[in-house]
């Protein structure tokens, strides 16, 4: 209890700590809010919870290294961030290509299913790729080095590692893209039909199946370039994909479903509250908040809507 | 509907279990494990099968009474809980306990476990049960996660580095005390719902997987329904993690005591594989994936949980029914074509 208040105490005395723990809660809560938008988008459009997910962001990790170490031997001269770049598209077409193949082997095959079966089968990849990379790749912590230097500004009290400023920025790029190819292109417009009202769509003369294998391929590509990103600001190991996949499904149950747009802003939200919950009540309780948060939120929407005589379904 | 053949396969499969120490000595870690999944595998279908809760937080109750009777354990061993488990790491020698330390211990642990468990079951069920579909299984997902975060973050239960069970002393026959006392709740638990199934209880558990708003609409009393099924299903979860943990000795909060990646999914894949939502289906479906994990942790080790994820993948996709599914389709087909001869 002491601990915490000193903690608070703290946070009074020396305002800056906010201002450190706010925008490194940003620029993590942006790489964590890709990563659920992926998420948000397959589960909104083909009700099907992506418990693989971590497994994917994974996997691009490690296409982007491979591709790193493979191009930095060939050309040694040029500098690591040149790479570290390139690396992004390279991985998102791998781990779109593979996520198709798990598609039309798997996926394709439960949609009309319960969502509760989406929920085991997709765990059940998810083991399948956690062992088969622990196999290929060696249980070894793999980290590409950006080699950006911390920016410290106002006298180190306000610290910022250069390599997480280029991976939020890289992956707000990234989900800009993504967010004007869904409210602008065809191809998006089709997505959105379909998660509308999927056999209206049909109707319409829209192949909802080919919308659906795109939709969860496109969600491999934004699982792909997550995971170069988290290839260079964390680290890539193959059991590491569990905490991915929880923290973009406690965003995208917080946003609510089916509110694709609010995921941004509760992936950024959470990543907030997590790292001043961290800091405040010490870094051993930073994850039980995060996951208390979920069902707490879900029980005060439960007795909102019991008042309206609805229920959660 | 029970014939001669199914008393009689019944009276087998028991005399069978309650033989099965002696016939295989060697293994009875795995069949102690054995009777905790039957036990949860049974536990999970009287709310998933039966009334189509599809829960994936059952592991909180789980958790619980592993750690209520792992502290019962210390406590009433004469030990101070923080000493025990701030000394965890090195110096285990200065806490033994007497056999009757331990048995008095346990017993009175597994005691209290179940019993908080169920009005625990009792208070979250009555909230947490009025959500539906999706954002039910959603959110005890979420219960579990949370469970194993928040154990993780308490001192006096061992925090992140988990917590020790007492050694068992010299002359504890440990496994095969948890063996029996798991067939014996297997037993009870297996009579007492194929009574509960044909009871209006059970009638209405039916009625509430097959349309709530109608069963409610009907003054059926679907909360307390809910709840009451839920609390049951905790009472036996708690039991089983009591002997879970005891068999594993140790307590890790997010691999033993609240596994949601593992024993929370493996309970409702057992339930699918032996087909969910009849009695037996999740008895069987327990033997058998039990049997399988065995073979793929002893024969494909490095390669185990590849096959474990590709096995799960095949029944949820290729036999959702399970067994007993596939089971009463052929008595059913056979049964028409008797009648079909029986007109010709």
């Amino acid at each position: 209890m002491n601990q915490i208040l000193s903690n608070l105490e703290l946070l009074k005395i020396a305002p800056l700590i906010n201002l450190e723990l706010l925008v490194n809660g940003l620029l993590v809560g942006s790489i964590f809010a890709l990563i659920a938008y992926g998420m948000a988008l397959v589960w909104g459009v083909m009700d099907i919870i992506n418990v693989a997910q971590g497994a994917f962001v994974i996997l691009g990790g490690y296409a982007a290294f491979y591709f790193i170490n493979f191009a930095s031997n060939l050309f040694p001269a040029a500098s690591p961030i040149i790479w570290v770049i390139l690396s992004i598209p390279i991985a998102a077409a791998a781990v779109a290509l593979f996520s198709y193949l798990v598609f039309a082997s798997v996926i394709s095959r439960i949609l009309n299913r319960d969502l509760f079966v989406s929920l085991l089968a997709t765990f059940g990849i998810e083991l399948v790729l956690q062992q088969l990379m622990n196999q290929v790749f060696t249980a070894e912590d793999r980290i590409i080095d950006s080699g950006l230097a911390t920016i410290s500004m106002f006298q180190y009290q306000v610290n910022i590692p250069g390599s997480r400023l280029l991976g939020a920025g890289l992956g707000i790029a990234t989900a800009i893209v993504i967010v004007l190819i869904m409210r602008y292109s065809r191809f998006g417009q089709a997505i959105r039909a379909t998660s509308q009202n999927a056999r209206a769509a049909g109707i319409m003369g829209i192949d909802t199946n080919k919308i659906y294998a795109l939709t969860f391929a496109l969600n491999g590509a934004i699982c792909g370039v997550a995971g170069s990103i988290v290839a260079f600001v964390f680290i890539i190991h193959p059991f590491q994909g569990v905490i991915y996949t929880l923290r973009s499904f406690a965003i995208v149950i917080l946003a609510g479903l089916g509110n694709i747009a609010a995921v941004i802003l509760a992936g950024l939200g959470l990543a907030i509250y997590e790292n001043f919950a961290g800091f405040i009540f010490g870094p051993q309780l930073q994850n039980a908040f995060v996951f208390l948060i979920v069902p707490v939120v879900l029980l005060i929407r439960m007795y909102i809507m019991r008042r309206q005589r609805k229920y959660l379904e | 509907m029970r014939t001669w053949q199914t008393n009689i396969a019944t009276l087998v499969i028991l005399v069978f279990f309650l033989v099965a120490p002696f016939l295989f000595p060697n293994n009875m870690s795995q069949l102690s494990d054995l009777m905790i999944f039957i036990l949860i595998a049974l536990a999970w279908d009287m709310l998933g099968g039966q009334m189509g809760y599809n829960s994936f937080g059952n592991v909180l109750f789980f958790g619980i009474g592993m750690y209520i009777v792992a502290s019962s354990e210390v406590i009433l061993g004469g030990f101070k809980l923080a000493e025990y488990t701030s000394a965890m790491g090195g110096n285990q020698g200065s806490f033994i306990l007497t056999p009757s330390q331990y048995l008095i211990g346990f017993g009175v642990g597994i005691a209290l476990a179940s019993i908080i468990n169920f009005f625990l079951g009792l208070l979250i069920g009555s909230q947490f049960l009025q959500m539906r579909g999706h954002y039910f299984a959603i959110t005890t997902l979420a219960i579990g996660v949370a469970a194993a975060e928040v154990a993780r973050s308490i001192p006096i239960i061992g925090a992140g580095s988990g917590m020790n069970f007492p050694q068992p002393p010299d002359g504890v026959p440990l496994f095969h005390i948890l063996y029996y006392m798991g067939l014996a709740l297997v037993v009870l638990f297996f009579i007492f719902l194929s009574w509960l199934y044909k009871t209006r209880f059970g009638f209405i558990m039916n009625a509430i997987r097959d349309d709530e708003d109608k069963a409610e609409s009907m003054g059926l009393p679907t909360a307390s329904i809910k709840s009451t099924a839920w609390a049951i299903s905790a009472f036996v979860f708690a039991y089983a993690g009591a002997l879970y943990g005891s068999a594993k000795n140790f307590i890790d909060p997010s691999e033993v005591a609240f596994p949601f990646t593992t024993i929370g999914v493996w309970m409702i894949l057992m339930a699918i594989m032996g087909g969910m939502g009849t009695i037996w289906g999740p008895i069987i479906g327990a033997i058998v994936f039990q049997i399988f994990k065995e073979l793929f942790w002893t024969y494909l080790f490095g390669w185990q949980r590849v096959a474990l994820g590709l096995l799960i993948v095949i029944i949820v996709v290729f036999f959702p029914d399970g067994i007993m599914g596939a089971f009463n389709n052929w008595k059913k087909r056979r049964n028409l074509q008797n009648t079909a001869k029986a007109k010709t």
